[in-house]
């Protein structure tokens, strides 16, 4: 009596290995990117996660039945879900539905599709994708949210400001407390300048200029032969015409087209090129020393470690080190403006938690046992 | 290091224990059939002797359908591969065609042999004393018992045997590491047999002329190393060591086994005999030891039946032409669910279509696996190119790279990237996320490499020919020619004397006209 097996490949022996585990492990693996992106500009990127991934399922089912393969083994191998968050961890966090729609399309149809399907791309689709929405789509793709509390400071320069006018009002003008209305919205928003009156003026937006500017050239950010930056701001015409003279340009004074800066403007990327090309072939020492030289307002960019040592920042002691309790000393910045005849210091550091407790309490008309109590409960903070 | 530094490395086999490259940490599944002692299954009603056992020559029937055969009488002579035995005593049933249960896909000629139940054998000769035999007599002993590699490649040991004596190997390793999941028939063999296992060492290692023996066994074995170091003991045997080696696998082929022990690679292409070591699977060793001290030729062999399919998994002792089917009886027979016949382990074994198929000396292990053992829903999905296989392949091959040439029919380029090096393990199959049958399809790129080559050579050898053809058929023209110029030569000279002899008469006639009469006087 004999029988009869089915054949089949090794190995006999079951295997956890699948194609979805590796892309659920690349997904685990972005985790904390994504963790931080949403850290540094914001929650946009759950929504830009969502969006891409929707549009890419969408598209690889469709083109997987455009070329008739089977849906099931290539949905659920979770490829295109790791294409979609690649593709949303480039994206700005509000940039609109459509950008992940045709960056989708791209990746998926494009790169991945065309090429073959899984594992025959030659290039990585979600970067395939994000070139497309990049080079189609630069103002959208590059409106980023800055990461620091840009509008929080400003904020607090305006609230400062509005308090020292409340106590001049009380205290010199015998008026009364007010109560201040202060947003984050309003002091950022006046940091834009005359871009309202602009608008309304001319009807026209202004519109994203990177490191360049609108109103002066040349102005920009420019890169040294040893890959750091100097930027520079002639926004004044003694200015522009010291620096294109000093860099052996001055022929472009003569020049209609570049003479005024109203002409310059207009050929910002053209003057651009001339001084890029001149501080390109620079170090960055070497630009430094030589606008010094030729009395052009020129500065480096600079990180905090090159902040803390330069001379300029010393000298006018930006910095300053303050006495602190728990750190022994803490660098902070210096204060400013300084008046001449009360130019303000650090009288202490900032107060420890619940250090002015009684004393404020005490103010508002508590008694000392009820502010024992109180602490005793553990409503108020123990020092 | 040149090949001289790493032939005396290798004299250090075994003192250390070192790592080859990827490899794969597998489930043992070994326990399951070592539970009970190893026994001989009932006489089936037929065996089936299939008279080629490996990739390499068939041996030729010297019976004919109704002889009468004694038990280990001669049934299929060979020169260049291992001789067939008759494993039972009875009568030749047929000659006929039967599918290999080692090669997939060939059809091997094979005697069916009627045991008469008697277990008659033929007279067998001993060599008494085998120490004072030479080694040309064990090597022809070994010869002559059919013994060949029982570790799966089932190549014939005298061949090696009389290679290594030639290339002065110093160290004989025993295999002992039977790496694959499943398969215990080689651990049994050394629990129960160690007293054989030793006694093959020593005449294996006199007929190769090896100064050293390492037996190398798994970590996981337990009571292994015990029993072998008290054989290798009461032989009062200092030269044999046993060594332990961690269970990766497949630590237990031979290249893989080599690296462990002395942290040297055989060179791709060559033989281990290269860096001084030869290598036999333990159970080769006490078959050897059989043939040679009792003149009983290869006609059995353990074989692990086992599995989830299987009732009762354990170790028989199988005549050779015994139908798997008969094994998996003897067994308690299937559980339901069974799915799949495999011979060999789970890594490198093939799937067989039917339990008709017999017992070669190949044969190590009948691994029935059911539907849950063999996700049948893991279908073939597209590379994705993400290295895995890379990481696992122990001959540090690039899978990835070489299916791609595989499948484009690339040749000259995977023959560059190593293809020939493929020890087919598996280890790329199994880690591979898109569940591609990479080791099979480079044993057909292997074939057709092989091929390639012995076309190569073929039309090589062609050319050669046609080329002396045509240099002797021009050298035979060039000699006509020169013959004939010869002869027009000679032809000419003979014209010349012809003329010159003329012209001498004319002037002898001119002159005695001349001269008038010659006078007669």
């Amino acid at each position: 009596m004999t029988r009869n097996f089915p054949l089949g490949t090794a190995p006999h022996i079951p295997s956890q290995y699948t194609v979805a585990r590796i892309m659920l492990q690349v997904l685990l693996a972005l985790v904390p990117g994504v963790f931080a992106y949403a850290w540094y500009f914001g929650s946009g990127i759950f929504i830009q996660i969502a969006l891409a991934t929707l549009f890419a399922l969408v598209f690889e089912s469709l083109f997987l039945r455009l070329r008739g393969r089977p849906l099931k083994p290539f949905i659920n191998d979770y490829s295109a879900v790791v294409t979609a968050v690649l593709f949303a961890l480039c994206v700005p966090p509000l940039a609109p539905w459509w950008i992940a729609c045709i960056g989708m399309l791209f990746a998926i149809g494009f790169a991945k599709h065309l090429y073959g399907g899984l594992g025959h791309n030659v290039f990585n689709p979600a970067m395939v994708g994000y070139v497309v929405a990049l080079i189609s789509f630069p103002q959208a793709m590059t409106a980023w949210l800055p990461p620091l509390a840009l509008a929080d400071m400003i904020a607090g320069l305006s609230g400062a400001m509005a308090m020292t006018m409340a106590f001049y009002h009380r205290d010199l003008r015998g008026g009364t407390g007010q109560i201040m209305d202060l947003s984050l919205l309003e002091p950022i928003f006046s940091v834009l300048g005359p871009e309202a009156a602009a608008y309304e003026l001319t009807g026209r937006v202004r519109e994203r200029v990177g490191n360049g500017s609108n109103t002066a050239s040349p102005r920009n950010v420019y890169v040294t032969s040893d890959e750091r930056f100097v930027a520079i701001s002639a926004s004044m015409q003694v200015m522009a015409e010291r620096l294109l003279r000093a860099i052996g340009a001055g022929w472009m004074l003569d020049d209609p087209r570049y003479a005024t800066n109203a002409e310059r403007v207009k050929r910002r990327d053209e003057v651009d090129a001339v001084v890029g090309g001149f501080i390109r072939e620079r170090t960055l020492e070497e630009n430094l020393a030589f606008f010094e030289k030729e009395h052009v307002t020129a500065a480096p960019i600079y990180d905090i470690s090159q902040i803390v040592t330069d001379p300029h920042f010393m000298e006018r002691e930006v910095i300053v080190d303050v006495e602190d309790p728990e750190l022994g000393s803490v660098a902070m910045h210096n204060v400013t403006p300084r008046l001449s005849g009360t130019p303000g210091t650090f009288r202490r550091p900032a107060p420890a938690r619940g250090e002015h407790n009684a004393e404020l309490l005490t103010g508002l008309g508590m008694t000392g046992s009820e502010i024992e109590t109180l602490t005793e409960r553990g409503v108020l903070w123990r020092r | 290091m040149n090949d001289t530094e790493a032939f005396e490395l290798a004299r250090e086999a075994g003192l250390r224990t070192h790592h080859f490259y990827g490899g794969l940490h597998l489930r043992h599944h070994k326990k399951i059939s070592c539970r009970t002692r190893v026994e001989r299954p009932p006489l089936p009603e037929q065996l089936t002797v299939p008279l080629n056992q490996y990739a390499g020559e068939t041996a030729e029937a010297v019976v004919r359908p109704g002889d009468r055969v004694l038990k280990g009488e001669v049934i299929g002579r060979c020169q260049s591969c291992a001789a067939a035995h008759a494993p039972v005593s009875g009568t030749v049933e047929a000659l006929r065609e039967v599918p290999s249960a080692t090669q997939p896909g060939i059809q091997t000629p094979a005697v069916v042999i009627r045991p008469d139940g008697r277990e008659q054998w033929v007279p067998r000769e001993a060599i008494a004393d085998w120490r004072a035999a030479s080694p040309r007599q064990l090597i022809e002993r070994i010869r002559s018992g059919g013994i060949a590699g029982l570790g799966g490649a089932v190549f014939p040991s005298h061949i090696k045997a009389a290679a290594a004596r030639e290339r002065r190997v110093h160290t004989l390793i025993l295999n002992g590491a039977e790496c694959e999941p499943y398969i215990s028939c080689d651990e049994m063999l050394m629990r129960e047999q160690p007293a054989n296992i030793v006694l093959g060492a020593r005449i294996l290692r006199r007929a190769v002329g090896a100064e050293r023996v390492v037996i190398a066994i798994e970590d996981q074995m337990g009571a292994v190393q015990a029993a072998l170091e008290e054989a290798v003991n009461a032989a009062r045997c200092e030269s044999i060591t046993v060594v332990r080696v961690s269970t990766i696998y497949p630590e237990g082929g031979e290249r893989q086994l080599i690296q462990v022990l002395t942290g040297l690679e055989v060179p791709a292409g060559g033989l281990p005999a290269d860096i001084g070591l030869v290598c036999y699977n333990v159970a080769t060793a006490a078959a050897a030891a059989a043939a040679v001290t009792q003149g009983t030729p290869l006609i059995e062999r353990y074989v692990t039946v086992t599995g989830s399919g299987v009732a009762e998994p354990r170790n028989l002792l199988a005549l050779v032409g015994t139908p798997l089917a008969h094994l998996v009886e003897a067994c308690g027979g299937y559980l339901p669910g069974a799915a799949r016949l495999v011979v060999g382990g789970p890594m490198m074994g093939f799937p067989v279509a039917s339990d008709a198929v017999p017992v070669t000396k190949g044969v190590n292990c009948v691994l029935v696996l059911t539907s849950q053992d063999i996700s049948t829903s893991q279908t073939e999905m597209p590379c994705i190119r993400c290295g895995e296989c890379a990481r696992v392949c122990p001959a540090r091959l690039l899978p990835q790279q070489l299916h791609l040439q595989v499948t484009n029919r690339l040749w000259d380029q995977a023959r560059d990237y190593g293809l020939s090096a493929c020890i087919e393990c598996g280890c790329c199959d199994f880690v591979c996320p898109s569940h591609i049958p990479l080791a099979s399809r480079f044993r057909e790129g292997k074939t057709e490499l092989r091929n390639r080559a012995g076309k190569a050579r073929a039309a090589a050898r062609a050319r050669q020919r046609f080329e002396s053809r045509e240099a002797r058929l021009a050298r035979e023209e060039r000699e006509r020619a020169e013959g004939l110029a010869r002869r027009r030569e000679q032809m000419r000279d003979r014209t010349q004397r012809q003329k010159d002899v003329q012209a001498a008469i004319e002037r002898a006639g001119r002159r005695r006209q001349t001269d008038g009469e010659p006078d007669d006087t």
